[in-house]
């Protein structure tokens, strides 16, 4: 169990040509399940490479607890990875593919063939794969060989676990199921993990904390609850939360706030005069979660936009609405029991009190 | 406009070249084995025989020693240029970032034509002035002659060959080993394996399709080899170096006798095909059992 620090941390790839981490800081607690959101190609699996040993750092160091590691070999490390891309031992039985790591030379004689089999059958039976010990990987399915790779990881008791959408490949059934298990085992140990994913409700059902990434560098560091409920700017917005936060252009006029639409939307005079400061030119970027935005009838007094559902999605109990207004389109969650029909005509309203305001310009949240 | 039209357009090329420089040998060669066409004999008609051909091959011990020979000069050549042609690409592979330059040097073996590299062999063979030859000779490893003498020239057959081939199969497996993908090593590095454990649990499981390529393209070229050995040694001393290829060759050409000459062909065709097949599902097989 161990703290990992990550400090101005920057990694290329092809001579400089791709710049994968930016002067990435991190600081991941002992023991705390972390993840690392962000869409493909932001450098979520680079910083796992980096953390593991396996690729080298450009610039800036990695500790563990106080020690710095940047130039210890992997297997100095004692972290546990599971790839992405799986990386099985071909021509290995699942059974001896998990059972390399406690076997490997640097820990000869920390486990007797005795604990080695148990141990591997406890894992297989944890993932589910307790049928497959004697198959070879390339006789398994995607899903089966993904739960091979991260039994490969679980397997040992490391400082860390580094686990790279580790669950990616599994169908949803089973992805749930060992989202709960994941969590499960990692509070049991208590085992620093680090835990990439590209969706954000994996993201904010697992972490103690998260970050949120982007073409290399990080965008927000929190709670989920932080980065749900205060998202640093419009990028964190619009990828934490499903669907995305609806996201306008608005003007500040006296003491109101000018919609699209030329809807007045009234302010407080505090809020006026920090929104007036950040303001550029008057202009401001306006949020809205689909949550907060309330259907109302086209000729309600509280309406400050109307609009015609264009699409309604049905989630079950939640529906989702696609309004389409003069400027922009609107998405709306609403209960399903009250969803409206396909070409209604309605009228929106919402709240200022669940408005997110970013800077037009730097695209970061004005608090 | 009717597009099934142009498609015979397209395939017709590819069509012609198939048919003039394959097909069409082929078949002369297969309706040659049913005929007698000796033209050293004044019955030499090339009238039909049946399988006259074909009934005394079966009795042709020279035909059967023909074979053994081919599998004795295949075998340790194989052998040797995949473990040559694995350390070699080891290097490549290795050094491909830092000193490009080295491929194509090495590759140029492989580039000569078979009779320069043959005739290079009997040069540095030759025991009055090659290098090797009368290095040889100096020790006393061999008496007289490396090419003369029965023993030592199927051997030296093999490693000219070895010093033309090797490089082929390096650039075969420098093409896997630069292709396989970084994360089995990444797992491997993180697990703790040590260099051989590495190099058996990952690489030569990844590798091995490209040396089950490489080495049916051998197997392939075992029964053609011609070139080398007529320049070295025209099969000899004796029917020491007379593999199936420069049987055939001494049939047809140098006896004249085309129509027996076609039917060795065929039989080696045929016999070829089963190998190769055979080989390669046996190959998958014992890759499966592993």
């Amino acid at each position: 169990m161990a703290k990992i620090t990550l400090m101005n941390v920057s990694k290329q790839y092809k001579g400089g040509a791709i710049q994968a981490l930016k002067d990435i800081n991190l600081e991941i607690e002992d023991g705390k399940f972390f993840c690392l959101l962000g869409p493909a190609g932001a450098g979520k699996t680079t910083t796992i490479k980096l953390i593991a040993g396996v690729e080298p750092v450009d610039q800036g160091k990695i500790f563990m607890d106080d020690q710095e590691v940047t130039h210890l070999l992997p297997n100095q490390r004692d972290v546990a990875v599971a790839f992405e891309t799986y990386a099985l031992y071909p021509q290995r039985t699942v059974r001896e593919n998990l059972a390399f790591p406690l076997r490997a030379p640097i820990r000869r004689k920390e486990w007797s063939e005795e604990q080695i089999q148990a141990r591997v059958e406890e894992i297989a039976k944890l993932l589910g794969i307790e049928d497959l010990l004697d198959r070879l990987p390339r006789q398994l399915s995607g899903g089966q060989r993904q739960r091979v790779a991260l039994g490969r990881a679980l397997v040992r008791k490391p400082k860390a676990y580094l686990l790279d959408e580790p669950i990616a490949h599994l169908d949803a059934k089973l992805r749930h199921r060992m989202r709960g298990e994941l969590r499960r085992i990692q509070l049991e140990l208590g085992i620093t993990t680090v835990y990439t994913t590209p969706d954000q409700l994996e993201a904010l059902s697992l972490a103690d904390q998260m970050a949120v990434i982007n073409e290399g560098k990080i965008e927000q560091v929190g709670s989920p609850a932080e980065i749900y409920q205060r998202p640093a700017n419009v990028f964190v917005a619009r990828f934490v939360g499903d669907p995305p936060m609806n996201i306008f252009h608005a003007e500040l006029e006296d003491a109101t706030l000018c919609l699209f639409g030329g809807k007045k939307l009234g302010i407080s005079e505090p809020l006026f005069s920090k929104l007036a400061s950040a303001a550029v030119e008057k202009s401001l970027i306006i949020g809205i979660r689909p949550r907060d935005i309330r259907v109302l009838s086209p000729s309600s007094a509280e309406a400050l936009w109307r609009g015609q559902v264009k699409y309604v999605q049905v989630l079950g109990e939640t529906s989702i609405l696609t309004v389409s207004t003069d400027s922009y389109e609107v998405r709306i969650k609403v209960n399903s029991q009250e969803a409206p029909k396909r070409g209604e005509a309605v009228g929106l309203g919402f709240d200022v009190r669940d408005c997110h305001f970013f800077d037009p310009r730097s695209e970061r949240r004005i608090d | 406009m009717n597009s099934r039209r142009y498609i015979i357009w397209w395939i017709l090329p590819a069509a012609i070249l198939f048919l003039v420089i394959i097909l069409i040998p082929f078949l002369t060669a297969l309706t040659f084995s049913f005929r007698s066409f000796s033209f050293t004999s004044s019955l030499s008609t090339g009238q039909y025989i049946g399988v006259d051909n074909y009934r005394k091959l079966v009795f042709d011990n020279d035909f059967y020693n023909s074979f053994k020979v081919t599998f004795l000069y295949m075998v340790p050549a194989i052998l040797l240029q995949g473990i040559l042609g694995l350390g070699m690409a080891l290097v490549i592979a290795g050094a491909v970032r830092r000193a490009r330059i080295l491929i194509p040097i090495m590759l140029l073996p492989t580039l000569l034509t078979p009779v320069v590299i043959g005739l290079i062999g009997v040069l540095t063979l030759n025991p009055d002035f090659g290098v090797i030859g009368q290095l040889l000779k100096k020790w006393g490893w061999v008496q007289g002659s490396v090419l003369g003498n029965a023993s030592t020239a199927l051997p030296a057959i093999i490693a000219v060959d070895t010093y033309q081939w090797t490089p082929f199969i390096a650039v075969i497996l420098t093409a896997g080993l630069l292709a396989l993908p970084k994360e089995p090593y990444e797992a491997a590095q993180v697990d703790g394996a040590n260099p051989i454990q590495t190099f058996f649990r990952v690489t030569m499981p990844l590798l091995w399709p490209y040396f089950v390529v490489a080495l049916l393209i051998r197997v392939i070229d075992a029964f053609r080899i011609f070139d080398i050995i007529w320049v070295m040694t025209r099969g000899g001393p004796g029917t020491a170096t007379e593999t199936v290829a420069v049987y055939a060759y001494r049939h047809t050409f140098r006896f004249w006798d085309f129509g027996y000459g076609s039917a060795l062909i065929m039989v080696i065709f045929v016999f070829i095909s089963i190998l190769v097949e055979y080989l390669y599902k046996a190959l998958q097989r014992w890759q499966a059992a592993q």
